[in-house]
């Protein structure tokens, strides 16, 4: 999201982020991003309508950038991987590191931007783009992967685009009840899913 | 519920009413005052501020949207004399409702789980509901192994939990540009139902 833009505006922005990760964004005033990015508050104004563009920008960032991470991870095993074997295997690996309970965090940050963008059409617009992105950088990935013989070729690739985002990220079910799942049993039901449904059948 | 203040009810079941047929950010509370024909002073006195009372509707919508889930679950594990009647009487509930006029619903699920994650009051009333629902589908799948109709190899809390964060999570299709086909997500889900979760 943030390389096409002028290195002004990748810099406020980043300097927004940095401040996200240790404050809630009703806390971050453009004083502190200004003094953080060392950016002038003319510049500010010239890249972004107002303050709160800004944060959008940031929150929007914060939405996708867990997601690009993963899509990063499997681009390198489409690259790496010898086998269906090794795939199968690469993406369980993928699935654990993006559904450990470290990334109770990570989901918080991305159901409460949804929220945000659910009532401001500016930053919705934003975020549309982005899952748009999204989901069609999954789906070439899928498509690859169903070329090489690795990914299930049953599956619509974008439907299985979508999959793997759902249960990633509505897992948040689990995470504000008094009592949560195993997660061995977790992943045991989602190694299954990959297995039987969205990977190529492996002896 | 029995036990709300006969007022601190009216108020929180007129806004919920009025929830049904206007979208929340219209809901004022010079409206529910109006509608309910109960002082601004009284709505003070049982609620700390307006959003207090908002946020008491969403427990309420959400309460009452689990009793019917679990309801409709009960009555499918009732009326099921077969495996093949209940994967059919599954589907629905696993598809969701996905026609563009729910959107907006499924997107209010995503404000409520974000209030129930960013405060600790929420948290508490909402997490109990939810942990309602997660206990009730368990129950749904257990009763299935038991009668020989689905995967006992597989926990049914983690079942629970998989099937609703598909519902929860394909929220992100509502904000692309473009959705997923309905026919393609439908036959995905399906797969994993009757190769996954129902493979006895």
């Amino acid at each position: 999201m943030l390389s096409s833009f002028h290195p002004t505006k990748k810099s406020l922005i980043k300097s927004a982020i940095v401040l996200l990760d240790t404050h809630p964004s009703s806390e971050i005033t453009s004083e502190q991003v200004l003094e953080l990015s060392g950016i002038s508050k003319g510049s500010l104004y010239h890249h972004f309508d107002d303050f709160s563009e800004l944060m959008e920008y940031a929150l929007v960032y914060m939405f996708s950038r867990y997601v690009d991470q993963s899509i990063e991870a499997f681009h390198q095993l489409l690259i790496v991987c010898k086998s269906p074997q090794d795939f199968l295997l690469g993406v369980k690996e993928i699935t654990r590191a993006t559904q450990s309970p470290a990334m109770r965090n990570m989901r918080t940050v991305r159901i409460n931007a949804i929220a945000q963008a659910i009532t401001n059409q500016r930053m919705r617009t934003l975020m549309s783009a982005e899952q748009g992105r999204l989901t069609d950088s999954f789906t070439d990935l899928f498509r690859e992967a169903q070329e090489k013989g690795w990914g299930s070729k049953k599956i619509d690739p974008r439907a299985a685009a979508l999959l793997v985002q759902s249960y990633t990220i509505g897992r948040v079910i689990d995470d504000f009840t008094p009592e949560h799942i195993d997660m061995d049993r977790w992943f045991q039901a989602v190694d299954l899913v990959l297995e039987r449904i969205l990977c190529a059948q492996v002896a | 519920m029995s036990a709300l203040h006969p007022t601190k009810e009216l108020l929180i079941s007129t806004a919920f009413e009025l929830s049904l047929i206007r979208p929340l950010s219209e809901i004022t509370s010079d409206l529910v005052l109006e509608v309910s024909g109960i002082s601004k002073g009284s709505l003070y006195h049982h609620f700390e501020d307006f959003g207090d009372l908002m946020e008491q509707v969403q427990v309420r919508a959400l309460s009452i949207f689990t009793d019917s889930q679990i309801q409709g679950l009960q009555e499918l594990m009732a009326s099921s004399k077969t495996k093949a009647e209940f994967l059919q009487g599954l589907r629905p509930i696993s598809h969701g409702n996905r026609s563009p006029d729910v959107g907006a619903a499924r997107l209010a699920r995503i404000d409520s789980i974000s209030k129930a994650l960013s405060s600790t009051r929420m948290r508490e009333k909402k997490g109990l509901i939810q942990q309602r629902i997660t206990n009730a589908i368990a129950e749904i799948f257990r009763e299935a192994i038991r009668r020989g109709w689905a995967n006992s190899d597989l926990d049914p809390m983690a079942v629970s939990v998989f099937l609703q964060s598909l519902s929860i999570g394909s929220v992100v299709d509502i904000l692309a540009p473009t959705q997923v086909e309905p026919e393609a997500w439908f036959t995905l889900i399906d797969l994993i139902l009757s190769e996954v979760i129902l493979d006895s």
